[in-house]
């Protein structure tokens, strides 16, 4: 009956539970178990909390204060403090600019990243698909499409802009076919600048998907697959009516993040253009007036805004699929 | 029956076989242009560091007349960014990665690790709200995030890399919680008959058996806080790291770049990153789908 305690898994619980049982029989014997337990008990809090307290008091103040305060901050005046709507005025201003207003633009750009991401994850699942059949230099593939992941992006758009400038391999090519020189550079013409984004973002973009996917695939178990061949199945059917809906939670998790966190979608647009040539997205927006030009309050003011519009994109993402992420093993 | 029925599958099989080859060369095709495209771009950086800057002006495609090495020493004097200098700005980069990945993951251990193995007063709440801001996008908190910053006096202070890291949100938790899911408390309870308090049975017990997901994680933590540039570049102007420093290098001597030298700097900021992955590729490959794994 001398059984310590120890609050924490499953057959602890148990052990609790069996305990409970006897303690019914021997009172004596509850009293000095109950202060035991107690004693326990505390014990176990002080040790939880001694752990907790600091990423505790982290998450306190750089989140819940953070976003209680930008709450209020739309609400406040930029140099007075007072109470006004004049932020949400400027912003509705310049949202009647239309085509001219930044903030639009932003939106916009925001939207074609956000399908991109949405298209690459099918892509990436393609992937790493074929890296799971061992496909012939399948090992010298998967470093390749994690490369990306391993290089700064610093360095990978420095690589990029220069190998579109002037001379470059791009100028090269565009000589070689056309006889002439390129005529508008890229990166630095309206209209081409973000696609040339997108274009970076796709070539440097599979890799934290492939990797999960392949983790995914690699623990599906070898017999599945067995028997699958022996019913004859082919390389389609064997990805979409086999992989794919073994590793659906991996793939329907990512896809949900990226629906709900939809305008989070961007693209490394401070290393490219600095906002300029029509590339700005909601993100850039944010780092130009928060950073830039220390706009708090009208920045906030769009923050909430584009808060409250998540708000239905995240009911029917929810109802659409059903998950959490805490139900998932990655 | 069965001979025939064997045979039909053999056949099946035979013409499934084509196809699926057709599809591997097509694949095979598509990933080694892929790879081609990669590779050239690194090798093109590297040949370009290697030219001199007049060199590179009018010849950006062929290979070097002379292989001009000293670029790589002259990157430490000449590529400057807020009055640091390469020297420093790597300094920066290996204290702040350092600090950073060993605060977050000290954070994330331990968090995950109670979560797993503990039952104390607010559990349930605290790890549901956690989750829970996970699926949660709020936008423009950068605003409310950085007035904060400059009240409490961090904008800008060594401090604030370390202090913003002492986090437990994220993904990394739920991947370390499920790995401490794996693992059979009957350890820590053979410690404890033994007579180990919470403490010992944490670190002596229960975290080297974790070992290879918190090396994992703690791998892929070094590797992202290297090549993060964005954290410098909004909180902490007087310290740019390798990466903030260059990218802020290229921005404001716009017409004046020396690009081969330039090119210098930006292939040494991959070496650190590059080391680590040849030598733990396993180890970051396991990282994220660690959690899933059954024991």
């Amino acid at each position: 009956m001398k059984k310590t305690l120890i609050i924490g898994s499953k057959e602890n619980e148990e052990a609790g539970d069996v305990m409970k049982n006897n303690e019914t029989a021997e009172t004596t014997m509850k009293k000095t178990l109950s202060k035991q337990q107690l004693k326990e008990k505390i014990k176990t809090n002080l040790f939880a909390y001694s752990l907790l307290a600091i990423p505790l008091a982290h998450f306190a103040i750089f989140y819940i204060y953070v976003n209680l305060s930008s709450f209020a901050l739309p609400f406040l005046d930029e140099n007075t403090g007072a109470f006004t709507w004049g932020n949400f005025e400027l912003f509705f201003n310049e949202l009647a600019l239309g085509a001219e207003s930044e903030i639009l633009k932003s939106l916009v750009n925001t939207l074609i990243y956000f399908f991109v991401d949405l298209c690459m994850t099918p892509l990436a699942f393609i992937l790493a698909f074929f890296l799971y059949k061992k496909l012939l230099g399948y090992k010298f593939f998967r470093v390749i499409f994690t490369l990306p992941m391993i290089i700064s992006s610093v360095v990978l758009v420095a690589i990029y802009k220069n190998l579109l400038s002037a001379d470059g391999p791009l100028d090269m090519l565009v000589t070689a076919i056309t006889g002439h020189p390129m005529e508008n550079y890229p990166l630095y013409t309206e209209g081409l600048a973000t696609l040339a984004i997108v274009i970076f973002k796709i070539w440097t973009g599979f890799g934290m998907n492939m990797i999960l996917f392949s983790g995914s695939m690699a623990r599906i178990p070898d017999s599945v697959i067995e028997y699958a061949k022996i019913d004859g199945c082919g390389f389609t059917r064997e990805m979409f009516q086999i992989v794919l809906p073994i590793i659906w939670p991996t793939v329907s998790i990512m896809m949900l993040l990226s629906v709900i966190g939809i305008f989070n979608a961007d693209g490394p647009i401070i290393l490219f253009s600095g906002g300029m040539y029509g590339t700005s997205t909601i993100g850039y927006w944010m780092y130009n007036s928060v950073v830039l030009s220390g706009r708090y309050n009208y920045a906030a003011a769009f923050g909430l805004i584009l808060t409250l519009a998540t708000v239905p994109i995240f009911v029917l993402t929810r109802w659409l699929f059903r998950k959490m992420p805490g139900e998932v093993t990655f | 029956m069965e001979a025939i029925g064997k045979k039909t599958i053999g056949q099946r099989i035979r013409s499934r076989f084509k196809r699926t080859n057709a599809v591997r060369i097509v694949m095979f095709i598509l990933f080694g242009l892929y790879a081609a495209s990669m590779i050239y771009a690194l090798l093109w950086a590297i040949m370009n560091s290697l030219k001199g800057p007049v060199e590179y002006m009018f010849d950006k495609n062929g290979l070097p007349s002379e292989f001009l090495f000293s670029n790589y020493i002259e990157a430490f004097e000449l590529l400057q960014a807020n009055d640091t200098n390469l020297f420093i700005m790597l300094f920066n980069s290996v204290w702040m990665t350092l600090g950073r990945s060993l605060v977050s993951l000290a954070c994330v251990t331990c968090a995950a690790y109670l979560f797993s193995k503990y039952k104390f007063v607010g559990r349930k709440i605290i790890y549901g709200v956690l989750i829970a801001t996970m699926m949660l996008p709020l936008y423009g908190t950068g605003a409310a995030q950085m007035r904060l910053v400059h009240q409490m006096g961090l904008y800008d202070s060594p401090l604030y890399p370390l202090v913003i890291s002492a986090s437990m949100q994220g993904s990394l938790l739920l991947i370390m919680r499920s790995f401490f899911d794996g693992i059979s408390w009957e350890y820590a309870e053979a410690a404890k008959i033994d007579g180990a308090g919470h403490y010992r049975i944490m670190f002596s017990v229960m975290f080297p058996i974790a070992i290879p997901c918190i090396s994992s994680i703690f791998i892929l933590m070094l590797i992202t806080g290297w090549n993060d540039y964005t954290m410098p570049l909004y909180y902490l102007p007087s310290f740019p790291t390798i990466t903030t420093g260059l990218y802020l290098y290229e921005e404001t001597s716009k017409f004046n770049i020396n690009y081969p030298v330039y090119f210098a700097g930006i292939i040494m900021t991959c070496i650190p990153t590059l080391l680590i992955y040849i030598f733990a590729q396993d180890k970051i490959m396991n990282s994220v789908s660690m959690g899933g794994l059954k024991e």
